[in-house]
């Protein structure tokens, strides 16, 4: 009651101050010429009457000001007045200002930056209704799993099992059936690339297939038409597709008669019915699909040649989620539905005796399925360098702060002196740190929300978008503001203490001749110190990267890369059925290698160094079937392979070491070869020459015709793995889907490429060709996070370098600017002109060694987070510290070398006459 | 000018209270009004009178209001409000058995000790 009615007051005359001010006055000046009309009606004169009205009254001013405080005014108006102080401080001193201002929007901009790009890759939810009611289903099991088929995520438990987030559908059907603590539980499946053909003109989208449920299970309703619904999964139902509002703008210009339109996909007719909300990008953080297809077209838009996925229940596939009850418990939830979900194992799977059944796990699924959690430990140490930089600029504004506070001591003991309180000159302080925050800080987020899309930028290509797009909202707003008010108390505690302890009297004698009333040199010492350290870890961050990548660029890759174009080709299985995709690569490949300028082509279902890999399992002795187990059995390798093309190993320049490759000989009807890396010849084959020798893989027997030279396979710094190479032509035709061609050519890109798509349309008018790019530039895209990191840590590198030395010049310019005296003395004395120089300089060096020092100490106890990120560079690597070392002494020994020259050119007339 | 009694820490407020209770009156009214009714026999330092009538309007003890003067100016007039009723009631009551308390010890008889 009676704080409400001091608010009312309070904001009635915050926001009606100038009539409450004239009130004020009104109201005083009455009283007193009432006062003054009654005295001069008692008999007194009336100047003398008005004379003793107002003596009588008191000072009025003091009367208002205390008026203004009963009305809570005072502090309001003691910030405001703070404030402008402050402001005015910093237009006076605009080279501070500017020094202080610029870290700091480089500090935070940097930091927002970071802070949006884990926003989206870490913390944002997905963009449906109430998405942290929705769990993740997955399940974990033993080695030895029950089911043989896995499509989707899978990773490797601790105890060496297995755990993923596929299901099979009749596990799923069996769940949502039986499911008793989910409102719903809804399914979905990205299927990749598939090939659409829209009036006429054919193009690779992404596709996603969703259960009947899942538009109402997220809670998203179409921006126009309608969602997919549980008819749609009927075996009769009409082939039908959502599309997303990307598509619809980027391919329709947002026609709204799209809806109705027949689109061809994978050679099925499939009518548009529905458009996506702007804001409904999937269920996939970073992923954005183009088609929303219903279950029941899997066999149209996930083509598999063996039964139905949708009935196998040896097929693991689809993705589960649910939508949590209200009332419900996490743990109730999965203990409910893992008994359901043991007895849907059991009956739809055939009884395998002692293989491992799974168990069945439930976790949040407000990020949907997430594939991007592999960039928190990169983005963390992102995060840690930014916050490093931030500091590094928090101690520069800390030290130009206290350098300041020391040239206001006789003002600060001044205002001491006539009464201010300590607490009040440290708000004054700190409101100044604020607003010096403020402006920094405003400046930097502006530059993070600009600077938003670089690293993403950085990850992404020209042929493929990067791994996820930067959000900037209100949560990366908050913490970036947060940040900044935190960064603003932090460089102002350190004056505000010094200040809080000045002594009245001393300061005020002292104040001309500060050099001798405080410690030679100020309190800013440890805080250069702690620059420098602080820029000596980034700075063995920077080597380290920097060696890295380029240990990654010129590391043996075991095949040439030069000149060779890249690009995919995916038939439509529907067009190009079991034998007849075969042969359509065939014909590719053979009209593609006549073109005049290409030297040699090829095509491969891995592209090299792409990220991607193969691997099998063969059996050393070919005569002995292999089972499909995932136990380890004796006589039982893993090994890498690839499905190649003739002129493989010629097209990509890696040499045949013994016995033949791929020639003609070699057909989809002859007998079955392998080539062998060295490597694999060296470890199954140890003792005796591979050639002739035969191996068995799956339900194939392969006889080696030669031994290959070496190659790095998925990644630029994983060693060279036990690789065998199988002619695709001899594969069973279920097994090639896309492949990728790889054209040897002296001619210029784009002449190549026009002439590579001419001759696929010569073979048919509707293939796409995708992912255009030179094996160069694709050896690179596989580098893009050492990249990423060597120009980011150089950067960081560089800003805490220049950062730094800001701090070191200007804490020695400013000790000798208040040492001039006693410099001018010893020069007039007689000291030599090198030994002042030495003499500052000295002390410079002193703190450089002393931060260096720490700071190495510090980079040899971190650098270990980084090392799995590292590539031919052991953590502790003497050349990239001692370099670190030399570079930071270096320019701490110019930044102070610049006022130590002044120094030693004092002239002591003059700087005995300083002041 | 009689000797006059210093008034005691705290007390204005409770007299600017009574002085309005009753009836509505300008900053300089309630000034002369507790000099009527203590007979001027209390002194009160005039500027401090408004900072105090400030503050009660602040916390929603009094009201007021830009009215006319006797001699026709404009001049602010306060009053009692519902909540300054209680208040004026309530320290009275405090006030009264305070001084009741006080007076017994002063008056206690040196036996009664």
């Amino acid at each position: 009651m009676k704080a409400l009615s001091r608010f009312r007051s309070w904001l009635r005359s915050m926001v009606h101050r100038s009539r409450m001010e004239r009130d004020l006055d009104a109201e005083l000046s009455f009283h007193i010429e009432r006062y003054t009309e009654d005295l001069v009606r008692s008999g007194v004169a009336p100047a003398e009457a008005s004379r003793r009205a107002r003596v009588e009254f008191g000072a009025v001013e003091a009367r208002k000001e205390e008026m203004r405080e009963a009305l809570g005014l005072r502090l309001v108006d003691e910030l405001h007045g703070d404030l402008r102080y402050a402001f005015r401080q910093l237009r006076q001193s605009p080279a501070f200002t500017a020094v202080a201002v610029l870290s700091l929007v480089l500090g935070i901009g940097a930091n927002t930056a970071i802070f949006s790009l884990m926003e989206a890759a870490l913390w944002k939810s997905i963009p449906v209704r109430n998405p942290e009611e929705l769990r993740l289903l997955s399940w974990e099991s033993g080695a030895n799993r029950v089911m043989n088929g896995i499509n989707g995520n899978m990773s490797r438990t601790a105890t060496g099992g297995s755990t993923s987030t596929s299901f099979s559908y009749p596990v799923f059907l069996a769940l949502q059936r039986q499911n008793q603590a989910f409102e719903s539980l809804f399914t979905f499946k990205p299927v990749g690339r598939i090939t659409a053909v829209i009036d006429g003109r054919a193009e690779l989208l992404f596709g996603m297939l969703v259960s009947g449920n899942f538009y109402h299970s997220v809670g998203v309703v179409p921006a126009a038409g309608r969602p997919i619904l549980a008819s749609d999964d009927a075996p009769d139902a009409e082939k039908v597709a959502v599309i997303s509002n990307g598509l619809w703008e980027r391919r329709f210009g947002r026609d709204p008669s799209v809806l109705g339109k027949a689109v061809e996909i994978n050679g099925a007719a499939v009518t548009s019915v529905g458009i996506n909300p702007r804001d409904f990008t999937g269920v996939e953080p970073g992923r954005n699909p183009d088609l929303f297809f219903p279950m029941g077209m899997q066999s149209v838009a996930w083509p598999r040649t063996d039964s139905s996925a949708l009935t196998n229940p040896d097929m693991w596939w689809v993705i589960v989620i649910g939508r949590l009850k209200r009332d419900v418990a996490d743990a109730e939830a999965q203990a409910a539905l893992a008994v359901v979900f043991d007895q849907a194992v059991r009956a739809s799977l055939p009884d395998r005796g002692d293989r491992d059944q799974p168990r069945l796990q439930i976790a949040s699924g407000a990020r949907g399925l997430d594939d991007l959690d592999g960039y928190r430990n990169p983005l963390l140490i992102l995060l840690s360098l930014g916050g490093v930089v931030l500091l590094i600029a928090c101690a520069n504004i800390a030290n130009l702060l206290l350098a300041r506070a020391a040239s206001r001591r006789r003002e600060v003991s001044l205002r001491l002196a006539i009464g201010a309180g300590r607490w009040r000159i440290t708000r004054q302080l700190l409101t100044e740190g604020l607003a010096l925050a403020s402006v920094g800080g405003g400046a930097g987020i502006l530059l993070g929300y600009w600077m938003r899309d670089a690293v993403p930028g950085l990850l992404a290509t020209s042929w493929r978008p990067g791994p996820f797009q930067a959000e900037f909202d209100g949560r990366v707003l908050g913490v970036s503001i947060g940040i900044t008010l935190a960064t603003g108390i932090l460089f102002s505690l350190a004056p505000a203490w010094q200040s809080a302890r000045v002594e009245i009297n001393s300061a005020l004698k002292n104040a001309g001749r500060a050099a001798f009333g405080l410690p030679r040199w100020s309190r800013g010492k440890p805080l250069v110190v702690f620059q420098v350290c602080l820029s000596i870890l980034l700075l063995v961050g920077a080597g380290l990267f920097i060696r890295t990548l380029s240990n990654l660029m010129t590391v043996n890759l075991g095949f040439q890369p030069e000149r060779i174009l890249l690009f995919g080709i995916a038939p439509p299985r529907a067009t190009y059925p079991d034998q007849r995709r075969l042969v359509l690569f065939d014909q590719l490949h053979q009209r593609i290698a006549v073109i005049p300028g290409v030297q040699q082509a090829t095509l491969s279902a891995e592209p090299l160094i792409a990220r991607g890999s193969s691997q099998t399992r063969i059996g050393l002795d070919p005569s002995v079937p292999m089972v499909p187990t995932p136990q380890p059995t004796p006589g039982v390798r893993q090994a890498w392979v690839n499905d190649v093309g003739h002129d493989f190993f010629e097209t990509m320049g890696i040499p045949i070491l013994n016995g033949r490759s791929f020639g003609p000989p070699d057909s989809a009807t002859s007998e079955r070869v392998a080539v062998v890396s060295q490597q694999f010849a060296r470890e199954f084959y140890p003792d005796e020459n591979p050639i002739g020798k035969a191996f068995r893989n799956g339900n194939r027997v392969l006889r080696i015709i030669g031994v290959s030279g070496d190659t790095r396979y998925d990644r630029s710094r994983r060693p060279f793995p036990p690789t065998f190479y199988r002619l695709y032509l001899q594969e069973p035709p279920t097994a090639i889907g896309a492949m990728t061609f790889e054209v040897k050519t002296t001619l210029s890109q784009l002449a190549a490429v026009s002439a590579i798509r001419e001759a696929v349309r010569s073979i048919d008018r509707e293939l796409p060709v995708f992912d255009v790019r030179t094996q160069t530039e694709q050896i690179s895209d596989t580098n893009s996070q050492e990249r990423l990191f060597a120009v980011l840590t150089v950067a960081f590198g560089v800003l805490a370098l220049v950062i730094a030395s800001i701090g070191i010049y200007g804490i020695m310019a400013n000790g000798v600017a208040r040492r001039t005296n006693e410099i001018g003395i010893r020069i007039a004395l007689g000291a030599e002109r090198t030994r002042v120089l030495w003499m500052v300089l000295r002390e410079a060096a002193l703190l450089a060694t002393v931060g260096a020092a720490i700071g190495l100490g510090l980079a040899i106890g971190l650098t270990r987070y980084v090392e799995s990120m590292l590539f031919g560079v052991p953590p502790i690597d003497p050349l990239t510290m001692s370099a670190a070392v030399g570079v930071m002494l270096g320019v701490a020994l110019f930044a102070g070398w610049i006022p130590a020259r002044r120094a030693s050119r004092l002239d002591p007339m003059v700087a005995l006459r300083h002041e | 000018m009689a000797k006059q009694a210093d008034l005691l820490q705290g007390t204005l407020d409770m007299l600017i209270l009574k002085a309005v209770s009753i009836g509505p009156l300008h900053g300089y009214g309630v000034l002369l009004r507790i000099q009527q009714i203590s007979k001027e026999r209390l002194e009160i330092q005039q500027g401090s009178l408004y900072p105090a009538l400030y503050r009660l309007e602040h916390q929603g003890l009094i009201d007021s209001e830009w009215g006319e003067s006797d001699n026709k100016r404009k001049a602010k007039y306060y009053r009692l409000t519902a909540a300054g009723r209680r208040q004026l009631r309530e320290e009275t009551r405090k006030w009264n058995k305070m001084t009741d308390i006080i007076a017994g010890i002063l008056n206690a008889p040196p036996e009664g000790v």
